[in-house]
């Protein structure tokens, strides 16, 4: 018995070591993807006139932007203010009061002069009743919906309805775009008008950037170590794995932070389902779904250069209920979909991103935690010896600082937000110390919240936010 | 490398890389677990993957930062000359310093000189423009730039491009004519928008050929920069009667990219034509065309068509240029319109018209249909509250 299980555990520590060589291959591939298609961005640059131009053009499709809006009173004046001076030839924007308790709808109530209109709006999405629309009595394109609390995709969808332009802009109300990023971010509409139906944005961490009147001032890096992980892993997610799976047209989430849509398409497939934390995810596989069910030529696009700036948890605690939502909602929307997990008439996305994200995404993080668990077991009971334990910690840890270092050079190849050379050793300092004991920490989150998923938890926790004042 | 970039095979190259540095990173893996002296194949294997993960860790960071490092002492030098060049700008374009000195700097600094050269164009105004305008040709530079807008760096011919179409010289036009044969997209449309805006008669016929083909974007940016020529009244004139729709499009967008009343002639039969975007966009461009025709009468075809999209533009034509006279006919429109849209343009256009049409809108407050009385009661109440509004 005891030479079986001395058995068993060396062929599972064994192939866990291979299941890491594999994500970190993957990992490896997705990057140096990504690195080529940002290379070519750069490198085909662009005319500045262009951006200068289409600022004034009539021609340019309108755009409503959505912000669902919660207990949002420190912050919700001055990210209004923001969003409106966007520089856009023609936009609205729609605020969502989804059922506050704190005075965040008298606040907008009384700083942008709203009264109650007449807006007529068609309820093609269902949501929760609508308490009122208040228009700005000054010459402003903001509207704000007061409804009756049902979460971030029921605000959404009630916003759809309300929204009267062809495209349309999810953002969080507590973030932070930069002037240009609608402009930025339109421009997959206006390259390829007919195939792309819609274009995230990337998001950057805030905490530590001078904010002032709604605009990112100065880009530095955050004080805390939690949040400096965290500027890594948004790197890492965003400029390894999205510019490589858009390029593939298999990108499989666009932000709820910042993504921008064709109105019609999300419509089309009847708006963000409600009982979902992962919304965001959801609703990008549902367009997969609906357009490929069309049989439609279309693009899901990611684009690197239209920036959102977001504040992330520095607590533990409140970082532990973000992960967890956020496994929950991968896990939730991969098991939606899994009709399209290796199904070849999903392409690329059927065949190859699905499965990632099943293999690694979804199962990752429990393949990693019994990696551990049997790691100590192992040394503890005398199962294996130290020589492969120790190959274990060692690989995992390269692993993760490889993948890491790797975003943060991706960064500097590319994009160069942070213009000091002590900015960018702190970042690999933070890409080292996260495989050592952060990132190892998040994956003993993550797995719990699949135990969550079984147990059929919901709902999104409390988020703490410090606001950028 | 930029043949790579531009050759037909990049599309197929760029989906093969992944695999490439895929086998690439195996076979590191294998010949360097091969080379171990372990008995345990996982241990042997899995050293070697930690070995090869490691080395490219050190040469990442290493390069990583001594890009950065170096990059940032460069940085700093280049500003520094920059803001000294600068300092010398001033004084040249204010008359107290005499151009040897920039000239100078404008031999052994190049890209410092032309950046701040450019800066100053934005900046400065009249006769201070011109004197810094001329530094350019007295530098030599033009001939550099003339050069490296045909060159294989797409970056630096767009930016080559930004600085010749300043000087607005016969030769540099030139030149910019040649990138429009340039295999980057992005050099072909700098030059397009430079001619456009700075090009002879000839050259600019050449951009409004290439006009229709133009990818949507593009002809954004372009509508915005092309000036009133006889080239363009040339073009304009025949591209209302042209056959090919893509054509009578890209005209019809001109018109509403430039916001300003543009002679057309004849042009009844774009209001019936069988092609459906060009009667919206027609309807939508409608009062800013001076037409031979009376505008009522074509905005009463428009109301009368087949496709609702075609007849809320028609009815925001309406409105725009207050066709008091079709009064009755938007009112039975809107008495019958099923979409809120149309709606919407319709009693937006009896609001603008005011006196008469507003009491006719008035009465569809009190519409059975709940999408018509809705509509209606936001239209009154936008224009009550917009300056005016009590009329």
């Amino acid at each position: 018995m005891r030479t079986f299980l001395l058995a068993a555990a060396n062929w599972y520590e064994g192939w866990v070591i291979f299941y890491l060589f594999a994500i970190s291959a993957i990992y490896m591939v997705l990057s140096l993807t990504g690195l080529v298609d940002l290379l070519r961005r750069r490198f085909f640059q662009y005319d500045p006139l262009v951006e200068r131009t289409v600022e004034m053009s009539s021609l340019m499709p309108p755009v409503s932007i959505l912000a669902p809006a919660y207990n949002e009173s420190a912050s919700v004046c001055q990210s209004v203010r923001a969003m409106l001076s966007l520089k856009y030839p023609e936009f609205e924007v729609i605020v969502i009061n989804d059922g506050s308790k704190d005075d965040t709808l008298a606040l907008l109530i009384r700083e942008f002069h709203l009264y109650k209109s007449a807006r007529y709006f068609d309820h093609t999405l269902s949501s929760r009743p609508i308490r009122a629309v208040y228009e700005s009595m000054d010459p402003i394109p903001l509207v704000v919906i007061d409804k009756e609390n049902g979460g971030k995709s029921d605000a959404l969808n009630a916003g759809l309805n309300v929204a009267r332009y062809p495209l349309v802009c999810g953002v969080d109300a507590d973030s932070v775009l930069e002037e240009s990023a609608l402009l930025r971010a339109v421009r997959p509409f206006l390259y390829d008008p007919d195939r792309v139906l819609a274009v995230g944005g990337i998001v950057r961490v805030a905490n530590g950037c001078r904010v002032s009147a709604g605009r990112v001032t100065e880009v530095d890096l955050p004080k805390s170590w939690i949040a400096r992980f965290q500027v890594v892993e948004y790197l890492r997610a965003f400029l390894g794995g999205r510019v490589a799976f858009s390029a593939y047209n298999c990108l499989v989430v666009i932000s709820g932070a910042f993504g921008l849509f064709s109105k019609s398409a999300l419509l089309g497939i009847g708006g963000y389902r409600t009982d979902t934390v992962g919304e965001d995810m959801e609703l990008v596989m549902r367009l997969h779904h609906w357009a490929r069910g069309q049989g439609r030529d279309y693009r899901i696009v990611f684009e690197p250069n239209p920036v959102c700036w977001t504040e992330v948890p520095e607590s533990l605690a409140t970082l532990r209920r973000q992960r967890n939502r956020w496994q929950r909602g991968t896990i939730e929307t991969l098991w939606a979909h899994r009709k399209m997990l290796l199904n070849p008439r999903y392409g690329t996305l059927g065949m190859a991103a699905f499965p990632y994200f099943v293999l690694f995404e979804m199962f990752g993080p429990l393949v990693e935690v019994t990696g551990y668990v049997l790691t100590l077991l192992g040394i503890g009971f005398g199962f294996f010896g130290y020589q492969i334990a120790f190959l274990f910690v060692l690989a995992s840890i390269s692993f993760g600082v490889l993948l890491s270092v790797g975003s943060v050079v991706l960064e500097e190849l590319t994009l160069r937000r942070y213009p000091k050379v002590h900015d960018l050793l702190l970042l690999v300092v933070s890409g080292i110390l996260e495989s050592l004991g952060f990132r190892q920490l998040l994956t003993v989150w993550r797995a719990g919240a699949f135990l969550d998923v079984l147990r059929g938890r919901t709902g999104w926790g409390f988020m703490e936010r410090k606001g950028f004042g | 490398m930029l043949r790579v970039l531009y050759s037909r095979y990049w599309p197929l190259l760029a989906k093969l890389a992944p695999l490439v540095i895929f086998v690439l990173y195996l076979a590191a893996v294998l010949l360097v677990g091969q080379n171990l002296n372990l008995a345990n194949p996982y241990s042997r294997y899995a050293l070697a993957w930690v070995v090869v993960q490691s080395s490219t860790l050190i040469l990442l960071i290493g390069g990583l930062l001594a890009n950065k490092w170096i990059g940032v002492r460069l940085a700093d030098r280049r500003q520094l000359r920059a803001d000294r060049i600068a300092e010398q700008m001033v004084g040249f374009a204010l008359r107290y310093q005499p151009e040897a000195g920039l000239l100078r700097y404008a031999q052994r600094y190049p890209r410092e000189f032309l950046k701040v050269w450019e800066g100053s164009l934005t900046t400065l105004k009249g006769s201070a423009r011109e004197r810094v305008l001329g530094l350019l040709p007295r530098a030599g530079l033009d001939q550099q730039l003339q050069a490296e807008v045909v060159g294989s760096d797409p970056g630096r011919a767009v930016w080559a491009i930004s600085l010749l179409r300043e000087l607005n010289q016969a030769s540099s036009l030139e030149s910019i004519e040649r990138a429009l044969q340039h295999p980057a997209e992005t050099v072909r449309a700098s030059a397009c928008f430079a001619l456009a805006a700075h090009g002879s008669d000839l050259q600019q016929e050449k951009v409004f050929a290439l006009l229709p083909a133009l990818p949507f974007w593009q002809r954004i940016v372009l509508f915005q920069q092309i000036h009133d020529s006889p080239a363009l009244e040339k073009f304009l004139a025949l591209t209302f009667r042209s056959a090919d729709r893509t054509v009578v499009l890209a005209a019809l967008e001109f018109v509403l990219s430039r916001q300003r009343i543009q002679p057309v002639g004849s042009v009844a039969e774009l209001a019936s034509s069988p092609d459906l975007e060009v009667r919206i966009k027609f309807f939508k461009a409608l009062p800013l065309l001076a037409t031979a025709e009376d505008p009522a009468s074509l905005a009463a075809t428009g109301l009368a068509d087949a496709d609702w999209r075609v007849r809320a533009m028609a009815a925001r034509a309406c409105g725009s240029l207050h066709l008091s006279s079709l009064t009755a006919t938007l009112a039975a429109k809107l008495s019958i319109s099923e979409q809120a849209a149309e709606t919407g343009h319709i009693a937006r256009a009896l609001a603008s018209l005011g006196g008469e049409s507003l009491l006719r809108l008035r009465s569809f407050a009190n519409s059975s249909n709940d999408m018509t009385r809705a509509v209606t009661v936001e239209v009154l109440e936008r224009a009550l509250l917009s300056p005016g509004g009590s009329r």
